[in-house]
């Protein structure tokens, strides 16, 4: 009777499991590589009814169970055919539930970078930009202070790329090129997110390299200082910015801008 | 092949992590009113008449502030307790538009506005219109799976075991009923949470967004797509009204709503939770006419309005 590896102590592991995860994800900070700042209570709750759960479930014995099923054992009896959809006892469900466990342990926590973009398209005009009520925030923010989230908004308002000409800016993000960009161009890039990395946008700004860009490797992140002069590149007038000094930075513990 | 990997692994987990504490919330939700809500109660509560029973059942959403996941399980916990099949299918579709925390988000992106009012307008309506129509001349066996069914207390063998739950009802004991049942429904409920989340972040990594916005922007495609995408994406209920903003600009009014009342009440995930709760048949009205609706109603605004 007594068997270690029982269906309850799978779930009782994977329950703990999970618990400790989102522990992990919370403390560690990674949670930033998948959600946005709002939700990161989210994590805290995920945590407390893991804990809640797993705490009361170790407790208790099987018998607890049979209360449960036998509601539904008179309903089987003219159905058989659907009790494997019920049975608490399937190991399948506890399998598919490792999944997210398995692949958050095996896998190093990694944010979206330039390989991400292929799929997802970037634009060099802003069209794709969407303006909201915090957009006019971004306007607010004094030049060299703003992201380039702030600066793609800034651009998608204005109707005259000409009224950036000059202006000072300093922005993080990583490298990115495709087959628009030759070795004197790249683009800044960073990934913007509403809610978590399913609905990431990717958004940018063309950089002038001073010297050849292709010394700095896609993907990784710098820190461009500049001016922006209208230009045109791939068929658009756009603000681009002429690049003085691009420094190698390390990843923000934040990768993501936040709409 | 590898790189693909790792933006699947991500955004796999980045839908997990933000669903799960959702779906958490609503197993929990659920152990609660089995524990401590009574048939009785629930006989109480939901008024005579269909249309009434059926109108509560769109309305309750605002008094529980669930999304698309954690209503499915408090939903069939709701059916076992006795609601009927209109309400709880109203209530199901319904109350991931109609709470406080969607209220609150779409007004946080839109303002007090038209796409705030007919979001919630048309959110409890076409909910109401499914639930009817799907209780004309069906018994609640014909739509539900055995275990989602009221089940009559007079059930044989099953009278003592419940007589002897009344003598032992302490604070504590209860607690660990509500946290047996919870686990027990997180694993069944959370396994098609996983493989939707699966296959939404699959479609991401592999499809590109442009190829899809290339599909056109008329007052009848752009409708169509975005009740696709929001399908696809399956995000979460109370954030897809920022999310829809990133669309605002390009696409009609009529599409943006059709995705703001469309996908709060079916996508990927919640489809295969369906299938927790629903017969097979039924699951595919569940998704076939939410969609025709709210196609139809969203093409008559692009077309008639024109907001």
């Amino acid at each position: 009777m007594k068997k270690l590896l029982t269906i309850h102590n799978a779930k009782f592991m994977v329950i703990t499991g999970l618990g400790l995860y989102f522990a992990y994800i919370y403390v560690s900070g990674t949670w930033a590589y998948y959600i946005d700042p709002r939700f990161q209570w989210l994590s805290v709750v995920a945590v407390l009814i893991f804990g809640f759960l797993a705490v009361s479930y170790f407790g208790s014995a099987e018998h607890e169970h049979d209360h449960h099923d036998h509601d539904h054992d008179h309903e089987h009896s003219h159905d058989h055919g659907h009790d494997h959809e019920h049975n608490h006892n399937s190991v399948w469900p506890v399998l598919v539930v490792a999944i997210p466990l398995a692949i958050g342990v095996l896998m190093p926590a990694k944010p979206l970078g330039a390989n991400a973009i292929d799929a997802r398209g970037i634009d060099t005009d802003f069209s794709s930009v969407s303006l909201s009520n915090s957009s006019s925030k971004s306007l607010t923010i004094v030049p060299s202070e703003r992201n380039v989230l702030d600066w793609a908004r800034a651009f998608a308002t204005s109707t005259n790329p000409a009224e950036f000409n000059d202006q000072e800016a300093s922005v993080i993000g990583f490298v990115y090129r495709d087959g628009r960009f030759d070795d004197g161009h790249f683009m800044v890039a960073r990934f913007t997110i509403t809610c978590c990395v399913a609905d990431a946008l990717a958004i940018g700004v063309v950089v002038k390299s001073p010297e050849d860009a292709a010394v700095l490797a896609t993907d990784s992140w710098v820190k461009v200082q500049g001016h922006f002069q209208e230009t045109e590149f791939d068929g658009n007038l756009i603000p681009i910015l002429y690049a003085e000094k691009v420094t190698p930075v390390e990843q923000p513990d934040q990768p993501y801008l936040y709409q | 092949m590898f790189d693909k990997f790792e933006i699947f692994t991500t955004v796999f987990l980045g839908i997990f992590i933000e669903a799960a504490p959702f779906l958490l919330i609503g197993t929990l939700a659920s152990g609660l009113v089995e524990v401590f809500v009574s048939r009785e109660d629930m006989a109480k509560l939901v008024p005579r008449g269909l249309l009434p029973a059926t109108i509560m059942g769109g309305v309750l959403g605002l008094a529980f502030p669930v999304c698309e996941c954690g209503v499915v399980p408090l939903t069939r916990r709701l059916y076992r307790k006795g609601l009927p099949i209109s309400a709880g299918i109203a209530f199901l579709m319904a109350a991931p538009i109609v709470n406080p925390v969607v209220i609150a988000s779409t007004y946080a992106a839109y303002g007090f506005g038209k796409v705030l009012i007919l979001r919630f307008v048309l959110g409890i309506t076409i909910p109401v219109t499914i639930g009817l129509v799907m209780s004309l001349r069906a018994t609640p066996p014909m739509i539900l799976l055995p275990q989602s069914c009221y089940v009559p207390i007079s059930g044989g063998a099953k009278a003592p075991a419940q007589a002897a739950k009344v003598v032992q009802p302490s604070i504590i004991g209860k607690l660990h009923q509500v946290a047996t049942i919870a686990t027990d429904e997180f694993f069944e409920m959370a396994r098609y949470l996983i493989i939707g989340s699966m296959l939404a972040a699959l479609m991401q990594t592999f499809i590109s967004r442009n190829d899809i916005l290339a599909l056109g922007s008329g007052p009848v495609t752009s409708v169509i797509f975005m009740q696709v995408l929001a399908f696809v994406i399956s995000v979460c209920s109370t954030v897809d009204a920022f999310i829809s903003l990133g669309f605002s600009n390009e696409f009609t009014t009529g599409s943006i709503l059709a995705f703001l009342v469309f996908g709060p009440m079916v996508d990927i995930k919640s489809t295969l939770m369906f299938l927790n709760v629903f017969r097979k048949n039924v699951v595919f009205y569940l998704v076939v006419l939410p969609f025709l609706l709210t196609m139809l109603v969203a093409i008559f605004i692009n077309l008639n309005i024109g907001l």
